[in-house]
């Protein structure tokens, strides 16, 4: 090949090369950054399909939460000082407000867990309730007003990570996203079962269809050889009232705790009495075992 | 320019093309990623797991299951009762008991007719730790036993359906009249008991109509007479209509936003208590005015009470049959599945007429000293149905009872499926410390109505 050939072809060549590269360059990259910002969006929209689907709120009936003020808020965090359950003020108001739950009447009426146990002709474990609350008023006056009201709770700062796990809302579920659920009821349940806080545990075990409503969070059922979730529910709340018991029996568990006034919301005959009375008298011994046999693996968690 | 000078420049510019290719090639795959990634998320949003492709090909691969795509020859599982012939009380009589099974067949074909899909019927499965996600818009596939249960008994109830039914033909489909199970009652009222055993289904099912009716009874006289006039009661009807319309409004707000705004959520669910808390003091304002006659209700407890003690006088029965119909009166139309016999509810809040009865399971949980009734709600259910197996009622993989665990209930519970009634509570329900209360309730059972 002389050099003038050699030169027409590699400038052919130059040429089919560029052509190649710029026909690939206009297929390949978006066009304008209207094409580039479309798909980007759709990328995006993709990524988070729960936020982006279409939720009309009507706006006449919408209700704006009550903001507590600065002065109230401060008053109630006084009041709690010094801290009796947990350092995080959240936590502390949190385990009080349970721990008094059952002396706020729902609706302004007449205390239920009283009249429960009148009915039942228990007027020895009625006088003490009223005078459980009595103190329980005396001690908080602020927070009593406020105790009944979870969103007005919860506007009290957290400080910990227990507390601030605390105060997301326990309905959490998002079907699209169902192992995040099981993460972070998990993560709850492990928190808590570290914390050895009663009253969380109590809390817990209140909420513990949370562990089983959507499908079990913890193998359960494996656990224990039963299919029955019912029966699991109920075993896992027993399991984690006997560990709130444990710890400070004292805050929940005496005749007018908030776990043993529950129980007599179930069945009459059990209002006034302590929760391990409660627990023997209505736990059969097979339940019993396998309640054992849950803390034991609850116990594993908050290793 | 020499020619070594433009050979390098040839190889030079030969390798930045190579280089630029290259980077091309790398856009445009990373592009398509995204690309693909994006309709993945847009058209199938609901891929929420590590098993998704699986999970798809799972639902692809789920069969059609309805009355046309039943080969009736082919079936494994054939009902031998004849349905037309000349047959005798206790065949009409289990017949009954399998229509009473197929209600929900029967009201799925009323509704959808027999060409629908009845898989869609079934419950979605307990799931259990570890189990594929489904989204409420997505069904988990059967199991394998659900499928051949759910065959079995389209072509069981499917028998029935035919020789039960009246149908009027309407221009695309045949549209039944009429009430199969009623039908079927009908026909076990007209027709002769005459071995001992027939005689006693018989007397319970008579015994067990005529309780119903003197307990219907003892709730009308309970109610008693309202003496407002009747402008004031449409008055206070109005209202809590309008309440209730309020409170539904409230709700669909709460469903739109619960997952989405937790504040609103709460304070919807907040507003909606205290609309509730007004409507039962309207309720309760409705009937305070109410005047027992004590008479009237005297005379509906004297009957009621006689009826009663023949009921429970014919639960001492060894026969299944009979204790099982005795037992299902407690129930009145409550029992929405078979697995729920067992255990009735008594509140006296919302029905005090049950104050005047005493149910099976309530002899059993006094008698055992235990506490708390409620809790021990499914202890004594299992504990009630395992005793009728022992009695000999139908507990065999194929009953009525088995297939509403494994089917129905407030979820299916596959493992049920193809196991009787004993080795699947043994085996898969109960845990077995439980198995140990359960037991102590079964026997019971035993002492108080067999020994």
């Amino acid at each position: 090949m002389n050099r003038q050939s050699f030169n027409k072809w590699f400038l052919l060549l130059i040429t089919f090369v560029v052509l190649v590269l710029g026909a690939i360059y206009f297929s390949v990259t978006p066009r304008n950054t209207e094409t580039l910002k479309t798909l980007n969006n759709q990328v995006e929209s993709a990524q988070e399909p729960a936020v982006s689907e279409t939720i009309v709120v009507d706006k006449a009936g919408k209700v704006e939460p009550v903001k507590m003020l600065d002065n109230e808020l401060t008053a109630i965090m006084d009041e709690l000082a010094p801290h009796q359950y947990h350092q995080d003020a959240f936590l502390e108001a949190s385990t009080v407000a349970g721990m008094y739950s059952t002396c706020l009447s729902e609706f302004g009426e007449e205390n239920q867990l009283q009249l429960r146990m009148a009915e039942n002709n228990q007027m020895a474990a009625v006088k003490g309730h009223i005078k459980f609350c009595a103190e329980g008023q005396s001690r908080y006056p602020k927070l009593f007003t406020i105790a009944d009201d979870y969103m007005l709770l919860k506007q009290i700062p957290a400080s910990t990570a227990l507390g601030e796990l605390w105060q997301q809302d326990f309905i959490n579920y998002d079907p699209l996203n169902p192992k995040h659920y099981q993460f972070t009821e998990t993560k709850k349940l492990t928190a808590v079962i570290n914390s050895q806080n009663a009253m969380l545990l109590t809390e817990m075990s209140w909420l513990s269809f949370n562990l089983f409503h959507y499908g079990e969070v913890l193998p359960v059922s494996k656990w224990l050889s039963s299919h029955d979730s019912e029966y699991n529910l109920m075993v896992m709340r027993h399991a984690l009232s006997k560990m709130a018991c444990s710890y400070q029996p004292n805050s929940v568990c005496n005749s007018f705790g908030a776990l043993s006034s529950m129980y007599c919301y179930e069945d009459q005959a059990l209002c006034g009495l302590d929760f391990d009375t409660i627990y023997n008298s209505s736990v059969m011994p097979g339940m019993q075992k396998d309640v054992e046999l849950l803390i034991s693996n609850l116990g594993t968690l908050g290793e | 320019m020499n020619q070594k000078l433009l050979a390098r420049l040839f190889y030079g510019f030969l390798v930045f093309m190579v280089i630029v290719a290259l980077f091309l090639l790398n856009y445009q795959v990373k592009q398509n990623k995204k690309r693909e990634q994006t309709g993945n998320n847009i058209n199938v949003v609901s891929r929420v797991d590590d098993a998704d492709i699986e999970k798809t090909a799972q639902i692809a691969k789920q069969p059609i299951i309805n009355v046309s795509s039943m080969d009736v020859k082919t079936q494994l599982v054939k009902d031998e009762t004849p349905v037309t012939a000349s047959v005798s009380y206790l065949d009409v009589y289990r017949q009954l008991q399998t229509a009473q099974a197929c209600r929900s067949f029967f009201e799925f074909w009323q509704r959808k007719g027999l060409d629908a899909d009845i898989t869609s019927m079934v419950r979605p499965p307990l799931k259990l730790y570890g189990d594929a996600n489904y989204l409420s818009n997505e069904k988990a596939p059967l199991a394998a036993g659900q499928t051949e249960a759910l065959k079995s008994w389209v072509y069981k109830c499917h028998q029935l359906w035919q020789a039960y039914g009246e149908f009027e033909q309407t221009a695309d489909q045949l549209v039944l009249k009429n009430n199969i199970i009623d039908a079927i009652k009908q026909r076990l009222l007209v027709t002769a008991a005459k071995t001992k055993k027939e005689m006693d289904i018989k007397q319970v099912r008579q015994l067990a109509t005529q309780w119903q009716q003197s307990f219907a009874q003892v709730k009308l006289a309970l109610v008693g007479e309202n003496n407002r006039s009747p402008v004031d009661v449409q008055k206070i009807q109005k209202q809590i209509e309008q309440l209730t319309q309020i409170g539904e409004g409230l709700r669909l707000q709460w469903v739109k936003v619960r997952f989405t705004n937790d504040a609103e959520a709460a304070s919807l669910s907040l507003q909606r208590r205290n609309l509730n808390q007004q409507i039962h003091n309207l309720e309760v304002e409705l009937i305070k005015q109410n005047v027992v006659d004590q008479d009237a209700l005297q005379q509906a407890l004297a009957a009621f009470q006689s009826h009663d003690l023949d009921l429970n006088v014919a639960m001492y029965s060894a026969d299944a049959d009979v204790f099982y119909e005795a037992m299902a009166v407690f129930h009145g139309n409550q029992m929405t599945w078979l697995n729920e016999i067992g255990f009735a509810f008594h509140s006296t809040l919302n029905n005090p007429a049950s104050q005047y009865r005493i149910t099976p399971d309530q002899l059993v949980f006094e008698t055992s000293g235990w506490r708390n009734h409620i809790q021990h709600r499914f202890d004594l259910q299992y504990a009630a149905q395992l005793y009728l197996c022992d009695l000999g009622w139908d507990c065999a993989a194929n009953s009525p009872i088995v297939m509403s665990y494994c089917l129905f209930g407030v979820n299916s519970l596959p493992a049920a499926c193809g196991q009787n009634l004993y080795d699947f509570m043994q085996n898969d329900l109960i845990s077995p410390n439980r198995w140990q209360d359960v037991m102590e309730f079964k026997n019971l059972y035993k002492e108080l109505y067999n020994e």
